[in-house]
């Protein structure tokens, strides 16, 4: 069948996942009580006070009174264009509106995603180099526990314990190094406990591998053997786990923003499911699963440039 | 500390944990009968004291109560998410194994696809324009849930299904039901228990998160991450207050971790047994 060849597997579940998400974008919009053409009125004329009669004429058109599988199919046809329509708040196009906010969240987000790299490598390292010992248990019962916490609390405790009550680092404004160093830790720790784990096992695993036992009785230096022979193997867990990896950095992503008040996508994502503003919704909801789907096709083409061997055989 | 009495170790910590928890939820708002929504707004941040045993909130609302009626909320819909998904995988699964073939193929494709969905981003975007509920947080993350049970059952049944202890059975002639009961499921029984417990727990925190982010979740209703969120500008003046319901959390979360850990040892020796 097809759809067992791994290439194209991957490509049509990326494909369906990005179908499935636009439709629950479109069935939302749809199902909402109210008069769709009503909204859209709104959003299209700001300025104007929407009536019964300018809703008439925009249901005429804008065709939505057409059966709705027509209307699913144009309005994918304008996604695809990337044409979300016009904000229902603010009345400009949604495009406009939400590129400083990407602009905004990945500063964050790169920033962030480094440092817990930072810290996670490390950590796990040291752990998964000598399993069970005593820095590794109290490391591995650290990070559990650190994931029992869910991250808006992390983010409250470290508002108020940095921001609040020591004053360092500030609430407000866009940049700057007092606005974004506490966010970028509270992404950094919230990726860290995970990913430090994966990290340790990976290592771990790759110890106790047959020819690593081998070698390390023959003799070969530690270090020599594992910049050499480790890290290639140890890489292969790790990289499988980093889509899981981005999904987290989403879901936090919008949690932070929200705790610290940053204006970036997870922050205007929220915003706008609370006022109704069902494009700029669409076209954040959107852009996140492309960021997702993007970064894990990535990460996939990685693997399988660096393991195209080992597959061949 | 010897394995397998680490197992028993974090089995008993967190079963008790659990347990205990999960009787509070159950009994405590029949032991500690005040209304978790009566206002008394002269009593607005009250500390602590005889009248209020861990404080009231903002509106005057007794705490106590609040965090007893959450988590009966939080622990009864995470349960209710998770034994759904629970059933849904484990059927679907059934079906895949018996009919084989394109079936098992396209139902695979889609859980994938499902699986692989950012479940909580949709969570998040229909419930909050829904305006939520219960009802639909249940649906919605059953919905984006049993991938996750089907894939593991899928995984752990496929081998099992070829293994001659089923074709010995077949033999004898069992039906496919009687198969799926009696040999299939007990093998993937203690997987998919460990996994659901960790999943009730990871349920509770997104439940929690959502009600933080005031999306899916009707107001009046008492709701830890909710409450978090309505109290974290009272630090100083309230600090009993915030502390409860983040214990709560905390507490159900990592008995719950620590009991799937348990769980997921003996299903470790499970493995080697098999190899």
């Amino acid at each position: 069948m097809i759809w067992r060849s791994s290439i194209a597997r991957s490509l049509l579940l990326a494909l369906l996942v990005a179908l499935l998400v636009a439709t629950f974008c479109f069935w939302v919009a749809h199902t909402l009580p109210g008069d769709l053409a009503l909204r859209v009125a709104a959003g299209r004329y700001p300025g104007v006070q929407p009536n019964q009669a300018l809703a008439d004429v925009v249901r005429q058109a804008y065709g939505l009174d057409r059966p709705i599988f027509v209307q699913y199919a144009e309005w994918l046809g304008q996604v695809v264009r990337l044409d979300f329509g016009n904000s229902l708040i603010t009345g400009r196009p949604v495009l406009t509106d939400v590129i400083p906010y990407l602009h905004n969240s990945l500063r964050i987000v790169v920033w962030g995603f480094l440092a817990a790299l930072c810290l996670a490598v490390p950590i796990g390292f040291l752990c998964g180099r000598a399993p069970n010992s005593r820095l590794d248990l109290v490391l591995t019962a650290l990070s559990a526990t650190l994931s029992t916490i869910p991250t808006f609390l992390l983010g409250i405790f470290l508002v108020q314990f940095f921001i609040v009550d020591r004053g360092l680092g500030s609430l407000s404004g866009l940049s700057g190094f007092a606005r974004l160093w506490l966010p970028i830790l509270t992404i950094a720790i919230a990726l860290a406990g995970p990913l430090s784990r994966v990290v340790r096992n990976a290592v771990a695993d790759v110890r106790a591998q047959p020819f690593m036992v081998h070698a390390l009785m023959r003799g070969v230096p530690e270090r020599r053997l594992f910049l050499r022979h480790g890290v290639r193997n140890a890489l292969l867990p790790i990289l499988n786990y980093l889509p899981v990896v981005f999904l987290f950095l989403i879901y936090d992503v919008i949690v932070i923003e929200t705790v610290f008040n940053y204006r970036g996508v997870g922050w205007a994502l929220i915003e706008a499911v609370k006022a109704r503003d069902i494009p700029v919704m669409q076209c954040l909801v959107i852009m996140l699963v492309v960021f997702y789907l993007v970064a894990t096709a990535v990460t996939e083409a990685i693997t399988r440039l660096l393991y195209r061997q080992d597959e061949r055989r | 500390m010897n394995p397998d009495r680490a197992r028993k170790v974090s089995t008993t910590i967190g079963g008790g944990l659990t347990l205990v928890f999960l009787v509070v939820a159950a009994v405590g708002p029949l032991v500690y009968p005040v209304d978790p929504n009566a206002q008394s707004l002269i009593h607005a941040l009250a500390p602590p004291g005889p009248d209020y045993p861990l404080g009231a909130d903002q509106f005057g609302r007794d705490i106590l109560a609040r965090v007893l009626h959450g988590a009966r909320f939080s622990a009864g819909i995470a349960v209710a998410i998770v034994v759904l998904s629970l059933a849904t995988g484990i059927a679907l699964t059934g079906c895949a194994l018996w009919t084989g073939g394109v079936v098992s193929a396209t139902l695979t494709l889609v859980a994938d696809a499902v699986y692989a969905l950012p479940g909580m981003l949709v969570v998040l975007m229909v419930a909050g324009v829904m305006g939520g509920g219960a009802i639909t947080l249940v649906l919605l993350l059953w919905f984006v849930k049993w991938p996750e049970y089907y894939r593991l059952s899928h995984a752990t049944g496929r081998f099992v299904v070829s293994s001659d202890h089923v074709l010995a059975s077949r033999l004898a002639g069992a039906g496919p039901l009687r198969i799926f009961r009696l040999q299939i499921l007990p093998t993937m029984a203690p997987y998919l228990l460990s996994i659901g417990s960790l999943s009730v727990g990871q349920t509770v925190l997104s439940i929690a998160t959502l009600g933080f982010l005031g999306i899916g979740i009707a107001p009046p209703q008492a709701e830890w991450g909710a409450m978090i969120n309505d109290l974290r500008g009272y630090w100083q003046l309230a600090p009993v207050q915030l502390a409860a319901p983040t214990v709560a959390i905390v507490w159900i979360v990592l008995g719950l971790l620590v009991l799937s850990q348990g769980l997921s040892e003996r299903k470790a020796r499970l493995d080697d047994a098999f190899s």
